[in-house]
C-alpha cells in the first residue's frame, strides 16, 4: 500500500457518535458548578529559545556581579544584612496549614449522584466472601498481603430490619495489625446506620453513627499516648442519596450486586469520614462507571465480568481502582489499586460460602 | 437529570453570536453550541485517545469549561477549528496523564462493523505508540499542518515530520505482514 493510498485509508477511518445524553451531563454538571480550565497552548523550546535564555541569565549574572561590587564600595554590609534577615523571614511555599485548607474542599461529584430508589434490594444475598491480597513492585516482585473477608447477613437495628457487614483484614506485613469493623446498614435504603472498626492492635477504635440526615464520629487511641477526637456533621445532601462510611471500596464492594450496572452506567456517591481518615473530612465523592466487560479467573472460579473504574478523592489527591464485578451475581471478583506508582495490590476472590 | 438540551426558540443563532452568550453565561447558547460542534470535537477526541469514555471526558471537560475558555478566543479566527484545538489539547492533556489507552471497548459490540481493511488499520492505528498515533491522527485525519500538530504536541516541526515518516512505516508494515500488499 502506497504513503498517498495509506493516507486517504485513514481519512476515511470511521469514529462513533457521543452518547446522547452527554450533551445532558454537561449541562447538569455546569449547573452543579464543575469548572474546568483547558490547557493553554504549549511553545516548543528551539535551539534559538535555549540561547535567548542562557543570553538572559549571563546578563542578569554580570549586573548583579557588577552591582555587587559596588554596593561592597559603600554601605553594603547593612543591605546584606537586611536582605539575609528578610530571606529566613519568607516561606517561598504555603504552610502547612493553609496547604491543607486548600486540600479540604472536596471536589464535585463526576456523575449522576446514585439514589436509593435505583439500587435493587433484592440482588444482595447473605454469604461471606474471602479475598486474597498480594503487592507487586515494578511489574516483578510479587509478594503476599493478606486476606480479607466480607460478611453480610440480615440483621435488626434499632428495632427496624437491617443488614450487617462485617469486615475482616489480616495484613501479613503491616505493623499496624489485623483490622476489623461491623456496620449496620439499614434495610430499605442501605444507608449506613452505626459502625464501629477497630486496628493498630485494637488500640484505635472508631465510632460511626448516623441519622436520616447528621453523622457523629468518634476517634481513640487507647496506646501509650492516649488521644480523643469528636466530631458530628449535618449530611449536605438528601436523604434519597446512597451514601458509604470509612474505607469505602470495601463496603460498596459487598453492596454492589444492588447497584444496577450496565454498559455505559456511571454514577458517583459520598464517602463520609470525619475525623478518622487523613484527607477526608467530611464528605468526599467517589466516581464509577463500567467501562469494559472482561472475563476473569480468580482462585474462587473463572467470571464474566463488568470492568468497573473507581475514582476516590482524598483532598485533592486521586487514588484510581479497577474492580472486576460478576456480571451475573454483581460480587466483586477481583480489585486491582494502584498505590504508587510502581507498587499495584491486588485482591482475588478466593471463596465464598452461603449464609446459613 | 432535569436539564435537557432543547433548540433556541429562535432558531439557530451565528457561532460566534452563540459563543458570546455562552460566555455571557446562556446555558441556551452552550446548548446549542454542543448541538452544532459536540459530534464532531468527540470524534477528534476519541481518534485521539482511543476510548470512547475518555472521549467522553474530553468533550464534557471542554464544554463545562467552554463559557470561561471563550475569554481566549479571537474572533477572528473560527470557533469550530478554535473548539477543535481546544479539544485536541485536552485530549492529548488526557493521554499524558497516562489514563487508560484503548482496550476492549464495550460500545463495539453495538457499532456497525466497518469494512475490514479499515478495521485492520484502525487496529494498526491504535496500536502505535501515542506520540506516533497523536501525530498521525492530528496531521492525516483532522488534516492540520505539520506547525499545528508540533505546536499542540509541544514539539518541533522536525519532529513532526518524523513522526509522521515513522507511524505511516509502521502502519504500512503491520499491513503489509496482514496481506495488503497492493
Amino acid at each position: 500500500m502506497s504513503h498517498d493510498a495509506l493516507r486517504a485509508a485513514l481519512r476515511r477511518l470511521p469514529a462513533p457518535d457521543p452518547s446522547p445524553e452527554l450533551g445532558e451531563r454537561i449541562l447538569h454538571s455546569r449547573a452543579r458548578g464543575v469548572r474546568f480550565m483547558p490547557p493553554r497552548r504549549r511553545w516548543a523550546v528551539s535551539w534559538g529559545h535555549v540561547a535567548a535564555a542562557a543570553f538572559v541569565m549571563a546578563f542578569i549574572a554580570g549586573s548583579w556581579k557588577l552591582s555587587l561590587t559596588f554596593s561592597r564600595m559603600g554601605e553594603s554590609r547593612l543591605n546584606r544584612d537586611r536582605v539575609r534577615e528578610f530571606l529566613r523571614s519568607t516561606i517561598p511555599w504555603a504552610s502547612t496549614n493553609e496547604a491543607r485548607a486548600l486540600s479540604d474542599k472536596p471536589p464535585e461529584p463526576k456523575f449522576p449522584l446514585v439514589r436509593v430508589d435505583s439500587l435493587d434490594l433484592s440482588r444482595l444475598v447473605e454469604g461471606t466472601w474471602t479475598y486474597r491480597s498480594t503487592r507487586t513492585t515494578d511489574d516483578v516482585l510479587t509478594a503476599p498481603n493478606g486476606y480479607s473477608r466480607i460478611h453480610l447477613a440480615h440483621a435488626t437495628f434499632g428495632g427496624r430490619a437491617a443488614w450487617l457487614l462485617m469486615m475482616t483484614n489480616s495484613r501479613d506485613s503491616a505493623s499496624w495489625g489485623p483490622y476489623g469493623d461491623t456496620t449496620y446498614l439499614d434495610a430499605e435504603s442501605l444507608r449506613p446506620q452505626r459502625s464501629i472498626y477497630y486496628y493498630n492492635k485494637n488500640r484505635t477504635v472508631v465510632v460511626q453513627s448516623f441519622s436520616a440526615d447528621s453523622a457523629t464520629e468518634s476517634l481513640d487511641f487507647s496506646g501509650p499516648i492516649r488521644q480523643s477526637h469528636r466530631e458530628a456533621i449535618a449530611l449536605p445532601f438528601s436523604r434519597e442519596t446512597f451514601f458509604v462510611n470509612g474505607w469505602p471500596l470495601d463496603r460498596v464492594g459487598a453492596l454492589l450486586p444492588a447497584f444496577p450496572l450496565k454498559p455505559g452506567w456511571r454514577g458517583s456517591l459520598y464517602q463520609v469520614a470525619l475525623v478518622s481518615r487523613i484527607g477526608v473530612r467530611g464528605v468526599s465523592p467517589m466516581d464509577l462507571r463500567v467501562v469494559a466487560r472482561d472475563r476473569v479467573t480468580v482462585p474462587a472460579g473463572t467470571f464474566d465480568c463488568w470492568r468497573l473504574e473507581v475514582v476516590t478523592y482524598f483532598g485533592q489527591d486521586i487514588q484510581q481502582q479497577i474492580v472486576w464485578v460478576s456480571r451475573d451475581k454483581g460480587w466483586v471478583v477481583k480489585v486491582q489499586a494502584v498505590v504508587t506508582t510502581d507498587v499495584v495490590v491486588t485482591r482475588e476472590l478466593q471463596s465464598y460460602e452461603p449464609g446459613s | 437529570m432535569a436539564t435537557r438540551i432543547v433548540p433556541s426558540a429562535a432558531g439557530p443563532a451565528a457561532p460566534a453570536a452563540l459563543a458570546r452568550q455562552a460566555q455571557a453565561g446562556s446555558t441556551g447558547a452552550l446548548g446549542d453550541l454542543y448541538q452544532l460542534y459536540g459530534p464532531a470535537l468527540f470524534r477528534v477526541a476519541y481518534r485521539l485517545t482511543g476510548s470512547r469514555e475518555d472521549a467522553e471526558d474530553v468533550v464534557h471537560d471542554v464544554f463545562v469549561g467552554l463559557p470561561e475558555a471563550l475569554q481566549g478566543y479571537k474572533e477572528q479566527g473560527r470557533l469550530d477549528a478554535w473548539l477543535r484545538r481546544v479539544t485536541a489539547r485536552v485530549a492529548l492533556m488526557k493521554l499524558r496523564k497516562g489514563r487508560r489507552q484503548a482496550t476492549l471497548q464495550l460500545e463495539q459490540e453495538s457499532e456497525p462493523a466497518p469494512e475490514r481493511d479499515l478495521e485492520e488499520l484502525q487496529t494498526a492505528v491504535n496500536a502505535l505508540p501515542v506520540p506516533l498515533r497523536s501525530v498521525v491522527v492530528l496531521k492525516e485525519i483532522e488534516g492540520y499542518s505539520h506547525a499545528e500538530t508540533a505546536e499542540m504536541l509541544g514539539i518541533s516541526v522536525v519532529t513532526s515530520r518524523v513522526r509522521l515518516m515513522r507511524a505511516l512505516s509502521r502502519l504500512r508494515r503491520t499491513l503489509e505482514r496482514l496481506g495488503h500488499e497492493s
